[in-house]
């Protein structure tokens, strides 16, 4: 997909923990294994507000535009 | 969609244990663990649905079991008669019989193969035989698909969609079936005055219906299920 999402950079960044973050987003962790491994096929506004308030990050931090043929190496 | 249903199940040891094992980001584990927690969701009925999926089970396995040996009891016992079959048993000073006659589309071809001295009930009776035991088959596998607890599983699907398509197969075959008798006994020298049969019945027509609307109900299911998995993964 061309929607990248670099939550665990941000994570890393915040020096937080995916446990601690679904606890204080309110989803349970599989939910944002499922979301930080790119297999999520959608997210709530809710949610991404949630994820950005607690990060304290703006929702171009998680979510990168990457086009195929760039991914590709073309 | 998790959330709910922690907060409602019966079920919180099984969800507190898979967490514990999701939480080590195993992305295929967390799969199965929303296919396990969307299962918790009404295991009442879930539980019922096991129960009737059993007992239908069970009479499948019966029916498609008394289907077979009978048909190859009076293959192996009965005696033709002019319309038909007849089976005689003598239990004591008793004697009992059953006759079998059968009236449907194949039924000219039927009466010109025993005026040709062939064994009608082998060679058209087979075609019914393979097609009811694959439906029931079928109809067994799926039906211990819902035992297990899977309802809208890919494999249920396919289930579905195959029951649907072995009737439509059974038309096809009973169109071709009986013009391919005759070729076979035309062209291996076994009969020159065999006319060709074509023909179709209502019951064919049918059983075409239903098979459409078995597909058709399948590929919608089909659809469902996407649709479903598409709401699991929206986070």
């Amino acid at each position: 997909m061309a929607i990248i999402i670099e939550l665990d950079v941000m994570l890393a960044k915040r020096k937080m923990k995916v446990n601690d973050l679904a606890a204080a987003v309110g989803i349970t962790p599989q939910n944002l294994s499922v979301l930080k491994s790119g297999r999520a096929k959608a997210i709530r506004f809710s949610t991404l507000e949630a994820i950005c308030d607690h990060l304290s990050c703006q929702p171009g931090d998680i979510l990168v535009y990457q086009s195929e043929d760039i991914k590709q190496g073309h | 969609m998790h959330d709910k249903t922690l907060q409602n199940n019966t079920f919180l040891s099984l969800n507190d244990s898979l967490l514990l094992i999701t939480s080590l980001y195993d992305d295929k584990l967390a799969t199965i663990v929303q296919s396990k927690v969307i299962l918790t969701m009404s295991s009442s009925a879930l539980s019922r649905i096991s129960k009737v999926s059993k007992f239908v089970r069970w009479c499948l396995l019966f029916v498609g079991l008394l289907h077979v040996i009978s048909f190859m009891f009076t293959l192996a016992l009965a005696e033709p008669t002019a319309d038909g079959y007849r089976l005689a048993m003598e239990v004591g000073n008793q004697t009992y019989t059953v006759n079998i006659t059968s009236k449907d589309a194949k039924s000219p071809l039927g009466e010109a193969l025993a005026a040709e001295n062939f064994n009608i009930l082998a060679i058209l009776g087979s075609v019914d035989v393979v097609f009811t035991t694959v439906l029931y088959y079928f109809l067994f596998r799926l039906f211990s698909l819902y035992q297990r607890g899977s309802i809208f599983e890919d494999s249920n699907i396919q289930c579905f969609k195959l029951v649907g398509y072995s009737l439509m197969a059974w038309v096809v075959a009973d169109l071709l079936y009986p013009v391919l008798v005759v070729l076979v006994i035309r062209f291996t020298g076994l009969s020159d005055v065999m006319p060709l049969f074509f023909g179709i019945g209502s019951e064919d027509l049918w059983r075409l219906l239903c098979g459409l609307m078995i597909s058709v109900i399948g590929w919608i299911m089909a659809q469902a299920r996407t649709l479903q998995q598409e709401q699991e993964l929206t986070i």
